[in-house]
């Protein structure tokens, strides 16, 4: 039967991986715009509430109020703990996901919104700094599915055209 | 908002029936949720726990939830048990709508994970601040039994769900079809879940030697694997009876192309029984060993093959069609006999390329029809739109029999109405038609009427009209009815049938008494299948009792 189209099921996976938009109700779930689980904007809002580095228990001692990091890791237990920085950052790499992957009117058919290459690079690095912070790991794993999904895309040599491009087999 | 500013298809979902449905869909899972919330919170001996105060009632009330889903997300998969309960059941669940329930299901279903899991990751981390517990939060998510199986779950669904969507569903439906095995490693993960035993009054998991490996004394979760189980048990043996069914004795008897291309399969499996208008499974080894294709069966019970046509069009169809040397090009114009007057001529009949034995054929099935049913209503109104046109050929044939046999039961007259783009692809289903309309004896018993909704050019308006003065078969579709033109006004042609009902002309010798029985069966896309029943329901008097029913792809 037919063949899958990596890219749009890359963009499914990206929007899951960075999307905390809740549908009100099944239709739009059904017709299309995504299913979030454990995902970055969704994590990162609840990681600026509940801070925590998520490899402190290399080098770290449990205490009596949990893990009390060691001397190593206090340059990332201070930019999620201290201050909320890499939480920010997951943050707005949930929302550029969310605006390249809708896409945006703005972003829709620009060389950014159509690169393969782009998409690859900026979600295998987005798994790189979501899995810092406890509450996104899980999103972590997943970019680093959606950079490979991308990459498959790539491969291939899938094309992503504006939304409101007409596709040539009908053109 | 006022609700006309709503898109249509939102609300469609807050009107009638449907919104019925939501609300108390809806109510049930939060009152799960609440009763879930309960009893967690009132349960002195999870005092302990409770100290996590409100992310802990919440994953308990979305966990009661989930095992509630996850025990009933199998049920409507059950292809077999849903066939055999169907007459049971029909009047209380709409069991031809399993697909859409299965849905429904799943989107709770990740609602409430998305609930659950938010909540877990507080709680951890708080059992890791207090201490309530001697763990810190990454061992309770990566190392135990329950925070390992969720993630699993969680990154299958991800799978799952994404591969579900239309877009990839419809584009590659092997995608989505292999993909949601990953609903194997998922059921075991469910069922396994709380095997950690982290709902506890004791210090430790109070594991055991014995099944299921922890003690109720002290690990008081909610047990749910315990019911949740039976739904997997039934959906594993739905498949090994699918499996052992399936490898039952068949043969192919004949193969046969018809002038469109169209390739039909006849094969006896003495194993197997069916109704008009069903459809089955059908799998070829040779061309794929994996994939089941779906195809309505074309014969009727009484015939003493089953067969199948199957249009060459998709990788796997045309593959079939080149094993058994029935390609596209087999059938040409040579198959327009001119001497009979421009009728359609025969069929080819193929037999294997090389010299090689029929291949295996492996047939799971019959499943689904509600028109089985078409024998109970006096008057019947059989409606195909495009391709839903299928599962008539099996039930005009069969009435056909049950003519011939004089057992039609209440039916007394039928109503055929085939609208359709372009007849041409559907060359084959005409030639049915053809010797059902040449059988006919009562000309009043069945009226066809064929729609072709098409745009054309006036040339072409210009050629049919030429070609059909003084002609006995329309040129089109070359049967005795002349082939209507534009898309079939239902409203028109339910007040009609109504009104003829009444004024007696339509049924000679009805008792006026009585309350005639009319069935509306339909096949074909959604949105018609609205307008359809909404204008058959005005038939809907003190005389006419209406019944409407569809079938599904």
């Amino acid at each position: 039967m037919g063949r899958l189209c990596w890219n749009e099921w890359g963009r499914l996976l990206a929007l899951v991986a960075g999307t905390c938009e809740r549908n009100p109700t099944y239709s739009i779930v059904r017709d299309g715009v995504d299913n979030p689980s454990a995902d970055m904007t969704w994590g990162s809002i609840w990681a600026i509430m509940y801070r925590k580095f998520f490899w402190d228990m290399i080098g770290g001692t449990l205490g009596p109020a949990g893990i009390i990091p060691g001397n190593n890791t206090k340059f990332f237990v201070t930019i999620v703990v201290n201050l909320p920085v890499l939480q920010i950052i997951n943050l707005l790499i949930g929302l550029v996901t969310l605006a390249l992957e809708w896409p945006l009117p703005l972003i829709d058919g620009t060389a950014l919104h159509r690169s393969l290459v782009f998409r690859m690079a900026f979600y295998f690095f987005s798994g790189f700094l979501g899995i810092m912070v406890y509450q996104t790991v899980d999103c972590a794993i997943y970019y680093v599915i959606v950079s490979a999904v991308f990459t498959r895309a790539m491969i291939l040599g899938e094309r992503i055209l504006s939304t409101k491009a007409v596709p040539q087999s009908i053109a | 908002m006022t609700s006309s500013s709503l898109p249509p298809s939102i609300r469609r979902e807050l009107t009638g029936k449907k919104l019925v449905w939501h609300l108390s869909w809806n109510g049930l899972h939060l009152g799960l949720f609440a009763l879930g919330w309960w009893s967690q919170w009132s349960n002195q001996r999870l005092a302990a726990l409770n100290g996590l105060r409100y992310s802990v009632w919440t994953s308990r009330g979305a966990g009661l939830v989930l095992a509630f889903d996850g025990t009933i997300i199998l049920l409507p998969m059950l292809r077999n048990l849903i066939k055999l309960l169907r007459p049971q059941l029909s009047w209380l669940i709409p069991l031809d709508e399993s697909i859409w329930f299965h849905r429904q299901v799943a989107y709770q279903l990740l609602i409430y994970a998305i609930v659950h899991t938010t909540a877990h990751y507080v709680n951890f981390i708080n059992v890791e601040r207090t201490q309530v517990r001697k763990q810190t939060a990454w061992e309770i998510h990566y190392t135990q039994p329950g925070g390992f199986t969720g993630h699993v779950m969680l990154l299958i669904m991800l799978l799952m769900y994404t591969t579900a969507h239309k877009t990839i569903r419809q584009r590659c439906f092997e995608a989505f079809w292999y993909t949601h095995h990953l609903a194997f490693f998922f059921m075991i993960g469910f069922y396994t879940h709380a095997t950690g035993c982290f709902v506890r009054d004791s210090v430790d998991p109070d594991y055991v030697a014995v099944f299921p490996f922890y003690s109720t004394n002290h690990c008081l979760g909610y047990e749910s694997w315990r019911f949740a189980i039976w739904g997997g048990i039934l959906y594993f043996s739905e498949r090994v009876w699918r499996e052992v069914r399936s490898r039952r004795q068949t043969a192919i008897t004949n193969v046969k192309i018809h002038p469109s291309g169209a390739l039909e399969l006849r094969f006896v499996k003495p194993s197997m029984k069916y109704k008009a208008g069903q459809w089955l499974f059908l799998n070829c080894p040779e061309v794929s060993k994996w994939q089941w294709h779906p195809f309505t069966i074309s014969s009727a019970p009484e015939d003493p093959f089953i067969s199948v046509h199957i249009r060459q069009v998709g990788d796997f169809t045309q593959a079939l069609g080149a094993r058994l040397g029935a390609t596209v090009g087999v059938s040409g114009e040579s198959l327009m006999d001119s001497e009979k007057g421009g009728r359609r001529g025969d069929w080819i009949e193929i037999s294997p390329a090389m010299g090689k034995p029929m291949p295996l054929l492996r047939i799971d099935g019959p499943f689904g029809a509600p028109a089985e049913d078409v024998f109970k209503s006096e008057v019947a109104v059989l409606i195909g739109a495009g391709i839903g046109v299928t599962p008539f050929a099996s039930i005009l044939k069969h009435i056909w029999y049950a003519q011939r046999a004089g057992k039609l039961g209440a039916l007394r007259r039928v109503e055929f109405i085939w609208s359709c783009r372009e007849a041409g692809s559907f060359g084959w289903f005409q030639s049915l038609l053809e010797e059902i309309e040449e059988a006919q004896t009562d000309s009043n018993f069945l009226r066809m009427s064929i729609y072709l909704t098409q745009k054309m050019d006036s040339d072409a308006v210009q050629n049919i009209v030429i070609n059909s003065v003084g002609q006995e078969y329309d040129p089109l579709t070359l049967l005795r009815t002349r082939t209507l033109f534009g898309r079939p006004d239902f409203q028109q042609i339910f007040s009609a049938l109504a009104a003829s009902i009444n004024g007696g002309s339509y049924l000679v010798g009805r008792e006026a008494t009585l309350k005639t029985r009319l069935g509306v069966y339909y096949c074909g896309p959604n949105p018609l299948a609205r307008v359809i029943q909404a204008e058959a329901m005005k038939c809907k008097s003190d005389t006419i009792d209406v019944k409407f029913a569809k079938e599904h792809f």
